[in-house]
């Protein structure tokens, strides 16, 4: 794997960490009964990631062509 | 409470990671590169550092190489997207360092400080923690122990009592490692509460109960499901609500203010208070019913007085964490730790905590010597001395000159008085004083 090629699955799986942990953080903000606006931050943020994610495997897509 | 420092140049990761731990009872601090890393390490000493394997200026290897040696080095976890790298790490991984591979979950980042935390004894280079937490090797601590280690494994709910300040929640906190629910150890203060909402608070609420309860809370009982529940100044919470209370410990099921629907509850109900038995037995602060649902298992938390030996360890550890936190290299000299066992210390731990930290703070930075106070008595402590100086074991000499020193001090020296006062003859008072006079000069 190329070094362009590392940096974006490098990336993608930041994207991914953030996905995992922002999710686990809205689990445990609705298990503690807290504000609904926190949780639907910590969603957002997952959302985001998502598409940070898709454009990332895009371009290794991309690359790969 | 332990502190964790998180290595990491993602901001986002690293704010959801803080806001879980300081959810799980860590202190976190966050650092986004390896030169804000030694910045911080520079000044502060953490239990567990979570680090990112690859840092914008360098990798987190580097950080391990500066603890090669090192006894009282942190436990790492080394987070890494390469399982290449992560096959790597697993040769290199020693008893302090761990690896995660991303991306992670609650349940990684539990098991890592759990596998870090070693619940039975956490051994720092010099001091041992019992159950993580708990330090102290008298035989009336290692009773406790023992107590802690049979109760952990069963789901009986525990009553703490001791005097204020001799460590309950430290106890609550040891039961709870020591039990290994993996689940969450939630803290409450019946007196901290007030009156009207303290319903809310134990059981939780929906939306529109009341004015003010603009959303659905889950109370305490909800939140410490498959764990633990410390309910400190249980004596504390008013007679009217205890009927609830006894029914969620008799039941298993909780219904929040304003709700209809009954929810199951399961944890360990670990109550404390700074009554006695026989001052509950009298009182009416405590239902009776409500008593043996909560101390199934009564645990009797010893003052620190009777505790012959601890009070050197005490005083050592404490310092040594004060130091470790704050850089120092302060010391305790043989003189500063025979007056420190001198003292009765009537507020116990937190005392003492109190008056060290106290002295750390008072001390000269460039020295190495601990300004301790000649007088070691808090206000507290010369008010109580006045009205409760008999303890178990004491000569009939001891209680004697005491209560000769206590009647003087009270009547600022005037022997004649203080003679007529203790009904002896003024010659009797001078024969005794001379007499300590000459004990205290041999």
């Amino acid at each position: 794997m190329n070094a362009t090629m590392e940096g974006l699955v490098h990336n993608a799986r930041n994207r991914l960490n953030r996905i995992s942990m922002q999710t686990e953080l809205a689990k445990l903000l609705l298990e503690q009964g807290s504000p609904p606006e926190k949780v639907i931050t910590a969603l957002d943020k997952v959302l985001v990631a998502c598409d940070e994610c898709s454009e990332q495997i895009l371009s290794i897509s991309e690359l790969k062509e | 409470m332990p502190k964790v420092l998180l290595v990491d140049d993602d901001e986002v990761f690293c704010d959801a990671v803080s806001q879980m731990l300081e959810a799980l009872g860590h202190q976190v601090t966050t650092a986004n590169t390896l030169q804000e890393t030694s910045a911080i390490l520079a000044h502060q000493r953490f239990d567990n550092i979570f680090l990112d394997f690859m840092l914008p200026d360098g990798s987190g290897l580097h950080l391990i190489d500066t603890y090669s040696g090192d006894p009282d080095a942190p436990f790492i976890t080394l987070i890494t997207g390469h399982p290449a790298i992560k096959n790597l790490m697993a040769g290199l991984c020693g008893p302090k360092i761990n690896y995660l591979l991303k991306p992670l979950t609650r349940e990684n980042l539990h098991a890592a400080l759990d596998r870090n935390t070693r619940p039975d004894e956490t051994h720092s280079s010099r001091f041992t923690r019992h159950f993580g937490c708990l330090l102290g090797e008298s035989e009336a601590m290692h009773d406790i122990y023992q107590m802690i280690e049979r109760v952990s494994k069963t789901s009986a709910n525990v009553m703490l009592l001791g005097e204020s300040g001799v460590g309950k929640e430290m106890v609550a906190q040891a039961i709870h490692n020591a039990s290994s629910t993996g689940k969450l150890l939630v803290a409450a203060n019946c007196g901290a509460f007030s009156r009207e909402l303290i319903g809310s608070e134990l059981f939780g609420h929906e939306k529109g109960a009341f004015t003010g309860a603009v959303a659905r809370k889950a109370g305490v009982f909800e939140q410490a499901t498959g764990g633990s529940l410390f309910l400190d100044e249980i004596t504390e919470m008013p007679i009217d609500i205890q009927p609830n209370l006894l029914r969620v410990l008799e039941t298993g099921r909780v219904t929040r203010v304003g709700g209809v629907k009954e929810l199951d509850v399961n944890c360990r109900v670990i109550s404390a208070t700074n009554r006695t038995h026989k001052d509950l037995a009298e009182s009416t602060v405590l239902r009776e019913d409500l008593y043996f649902r909560l101390a199934v298992f009564p645990i009797t938390i010893p003052p620190l007085r009777v505790r012959p030996g601890d009070i050197t360890l005490l005083s050592e550890a404490l310092l040594d964490q004060l130091n470790n936190e704050n850089g120092r290299q302060f010391v305790l000299s043989p003189a500063q730790l025979e007056l420190l066992n001198s003292y009765d210390w009537p507020g116990n731990v937190r005392e003492l905590r109190h008056t060290l930290h106290r002295a750390f703070i008072m001390s000269d930075p460039t020295g190495s010597e601990l300004a301790l106070p000649k007088d070691l008595a808090s206000p507290f402590a010369k008010s109580q001395r006045a009205s409760n100086q008999l303890i178990p074991g004491q000569t009939i000499d001891d209680v004697e000159k005491e209560l000769i020193r206590v009647t003087l001090e009270q009547l600022e020296g005037d022997k004649p008085r203080a003679a007529e006062m203790l009904g002896i003859s003024l010659k009797t008072l001078y024969n005794r004083l001379n007499k300590y006079e000459e004990s205290t000069t041999i």
